[in-house]
């Protein structure tokens, strides 16, 4: 990999006298395994062989006289992302493409990262953290009819790692733009998606072999095809941006985790497949003023799990992406505990405000609500938070969340009281001179439920542009049911998670190290509880744009 | 330009004009003895939620394929500590060691047909159950290698195990004699996607091993029809209190050089 970096670089030097557009991102994460058996930090093979382990994504893009082709090479060795518990170690070609217009048409060949409206009915993309790489592989192609209409097809095969799913995506979405009135205030972007998926006859022999271990009662009929369709608008007048998309799709198999099953000893259980069609309908309304922001969001799902193949589970084959409902919050307790979007049954619903009274001053407030179609409750959150600016010279904000998450359910832990949690927490930022700053966080969760409450603290020392310091700790100060236990006597531990990393920039390049313990917790979706472990150990993470 | 714009239109309807939908059939069970038998490692907990789902599916390939299926659940580490409501702790270090031989695997419930590596899932533990029962046809359909036959004999301080392996056709390769016990018929709390069963029939629970976790070294040369002898007995002392013996099973299974299971039986403790 690293030759084959250096190569491409050095094709980036000779080429760029010839008006040949080089661009490129280099990413890397090497994880260095810790073994730590009081926090979990063991039993699976990198903290038993104390190994190394990592990934790399090459990418280079060129673009010359209108034609743009890219490659990517993907590599991983003795990686964790895949599955927290396993190693994985491959390498191969991540994406190869080649794009270019001929008149009114722009044509697509390879692996295409692209959505239709906001992604309910098909978004192809690459999530690393997670491992998520969805690329459809085939071509795309689209027609401008004028400035204001275009229509895009797609056609191909969805990727799985290093190849491809067999079954087949096929699509197009119609789109335009208008703009009504002298002053053209208002403006309109409708538009309309078609996505068609067809199933192998390896993939259908495959769900026919789950399928007839059911009982007859249990048993449906499924089908090579599944249709889906969505309408989108979003309108624009002064200081007001209003978008609604509706989706439906037609009736299809998914697995369904609630849904009670017989088997053939009269014995009745959870999970089984079943097929129904399904519908999303989302909307935010959003009014940007001088000084106030404001926005609203509303969503409601109903079936709506689709996959290139119904057998696939978690974060796999992946085809519709429904947008979450809650604030995403960078700080680590705020978001400790995240709402999963339920593809099954959801209706949910988010105020955000965004206000600044003058220079110095500006408050925000957000409210999110997430129930089942049934009224049970998900997941509820208020936020508030003030900021306070003296010049440039120091900066502070404070701010609550209080929130329920419905434990029970996003993690399949039966009978768990819902876990309601108060966090408080601080921000200071204070500018020593131009170049030096430094920046405190302080975190407290407090809870009853799973590990109890919780003291996070950051201290950041900044050398802009070049360096930055971290020292920050997790702090289990009042354990509960979910936290550790000291083997002989039982007794629930008060452990520290502390993370001790150096960043170095230059430019767009990165280079970050850290010392982490990171706390564990076991995630049950889709039927299938998986731990993801504690973490102990040395991360480095490079990133080089060029 | 204008022929192209056309025959971009010509393709655009080629690949999206749609065929009729075929009608899809699902065939019934087919249920076939060859004689061949299946070891079913699962590894399960009373934490772990989605378990009794999983057990039902087991249940019903064991109704299905009766004798031929030997079960055995392993509460090792993950998941298994016992409920607050718990009587029984099916914890034990066999459990845990053997778990940890398994690893890595994605979550649980999983199981490990056969101790072998199918081409469906890139680990030994499966935690896929659309496939198990297709697996453990495969496994079902193939010949019988050997047959494994036992007798007890109940001692004063212990109970002593004679077993005959007979292989059916010639074995050139290393086996080895695995034996444990297991109990059944243990109501018990246990965790469920919606609640805790309080009364959970838990079945085939690991409570002991008779051989080492690697197993006893048989040999490397096996003659068609041939009986073989092994010997092997148990301290009555490992037996403990709280077991109930009429609810005990003998599970034997022997391994070959790539630690795949040849053949395995189940065997009443006490008639």
């Amino acid at each position: 990999m690293v030759v084959v970096a250096s190569f491409l670089v050095n094709v980036m030097v000779l080429t760029a006298q010839d008006q040949l557009k080089i661009s490129g991102v280099i990413e890397n994460n090497i994880n260095q395994f810790i073994r730590d058996s009081i926090i979990g930090a063991q039993g699976i093979p990198q903290y038993e062989n104390n190994d190394i382990g990592g990934e790399i994504w090459i990418d280079v893009n060129i673009a010359y006289k209108g034609i743009r082709a890219g490659i990517r090479l993907d590599g991983f060795h003795h990686s964790n992302l895949l599955n927290p518990n396993g190693s994985y170690s491959d390498a191969g070609l991540g994406r190869v493409y080649v794009a270019g217009d001929i008149g009114k048409f722009s044509l697509y060949a390879g692996y295409i990262y692209d959505q239709i409206g906001s992604g309910i009915i098909f978004r192809s993309y690459q999530e690393r953290p997670l491992l998520i790489d969805n690329a459809l592989v085939g071509g795309r192609a689209t027609y401008r009819f004028s400035d204001r209409f275009s229509i895009t097809g797609y056609y191909g095969r969805q990727k799985q790692l290093f190849g491809l799913y067999p079954n087949t995506i096929r699509g197009f979405s119609a789109d335009g733009y208008f703009t009504i009135g002298q002053d053209e205030e208002l403006t309109l972007a409708p538009g309309i998606g078609y996505v068609n998926r067809l199933l192998s006859d390896k993939t259908m022999d495959g769900i026919v072999d789950v399928l007839r271990t059911y009982i007859e009662q249990d048993r449906v009929v499924p089908r090579f095809n599944v249709y889906m369709g969505s309408v989108y608008n979003t309108l624009s007048y002064k200081s007001i941006i209003w978008y609604v998309e509706g989706a439906v799709k037609s009736s299809d198999l998914f697995f369904d985790p609630f849904a009670i099953r017989t088997e053939i000893t009269g014995r009745e259980a959870f999970g089984k497949y079943v097929k129904r069609p399904g519908t999303v309908f989302y909307s935010s309304l959003s009014l940007g003023l001088q000084n106030l922001g404001i926005t609203m969001e509303g969503k409601r799902t109903q079936n709506f799990n689709v996959r290139i193949d119904p057998l696939q589970r978690d974060n796999f084959g992946l085809l519709s992406f429904i947008p979450p409902m809650n604030q995403q919050s960078t700080y680590r307790l705020l978001s400790r505990y995240n709402p999963a979007t339920q593809e099954i049954s959801e209706m949910a619903w988010q105020l955000d405000i965004q206000h600044k009274f003058n220079n110095q001053f500006r408050w925000s407030f957000n409210l999110s609500d997430i129930y089942t179609l049934n009224n049970t409750q998900l997941f509820k959150e208020f936020y508030f938070s003030l900021q306070f600016n003296k010049g440039r010279k120091w900066q502070l904000t404070q701010g609550i969340q209080i929130m329920e998450y419905n434990q029970e359910i996003y993690e399949v832990k039966p009978e768990v009281p819902m876990l309601r949690a108060y966090v408080p927490f601080t921000d200071f930022l204070y500018r020593i001179n131009t170049s030096l700053a430094i920046r405190s966080e302080f975190q407290y969760m407090h809870t009853r439920q799973d590990y109890g409450s919780w003291l996070f603290f950051l201290q950041e020392w900044s050398l802009a542009p070049y360096l930055q310091l971290e020292l920050s700790g997790m702090y289990n100060i009042e354990p509960a049911t979910a936290s550790p236990a000291d083997p002989n006597t039982g007794e629930k531990l008060k452990i520290l998670y502390p993370t001790l990393g150096v960043t170095f920039s230059k430019g767009a390049k990165r280079l970050s190290l850290r010392y982490v313990k990171q706390v564990e917790g076991v995630v049950c979706t889709g039927g299938i509880c998986r731990l993801e472990p504690a973490f102990s150990g040395i991360r480095m993470n490079t990133y080089v744009q060029f | 330009m204008f022929s192209f714009k056309y025959l971009c239109l010509a393709v655009f309807l080629v690949l999206f004009s749609s065929c009729l939908e075929r009608e899809v059939i699902i065939p019934p069970l087919q249920i076939d003895d060859r004689g061949k038998t299946v070891l079913i490692e699962e590894l399960t907990g009373v934490r772990c939620p989605n378990c009794p789902s999983a057990n039902a599916r087991l249940e019903s390939i064991k109704f299905l394929y009766g004798e031929n299926i030997v079960t055995v659940a392993i509460h090792g580490d993950l998941l298994t500590m016992p409920l607050a409501e718990s009587h029984h702790d099916f914890r034990n270090h066999y459990a845990s060691q053997l778990e940890n031989n398994f690893r890595p695997f994605v979550g649980k419930p999983s199981i490990v047909i056969n101790r072998k590596l199918f081409p469906s899932f890139s680990l030994i533990a499966n935690p896929l159950q659309d496939q198990w029962q297709s697996l453990i046809e495969s496994e079902l359909q193939k010949d019988q290698t050997l047959s494994i036959t036992s007798d007890i004999e109940d001692q004063d301080n212990t109970i002593t195990m004679n077993l005959g392996i007979v292989p059916v056709s010639d074995i050139q390769d290393n086996l080895w004699l695995h034996a444990m016990i297991t109990e059944s018929h243990i109501i018990d709390p246990q965790q469920d996607v919606t609640s805790i069963i309080p009364d959970y029939e838990h079945n085939y629970v690991l409570r002991h091993m008779i051989t080492p976790i690697d197993g006893l070294y048989l040999g490397s040369q096996f003659d068609q029809n041939q009986v073989y002898n092994q010997s092997i007995s148990l301290d009555k002392n490992d037996i403990q209190e709280q077991w109930v013996l009429q609810n005990l099973s003998l599970i034997i299974f022997v391994t070959n050089s790539l630690n795949e299971v040849e053949q395995a039986g189940q065997f009443r403790f006490i008639e």
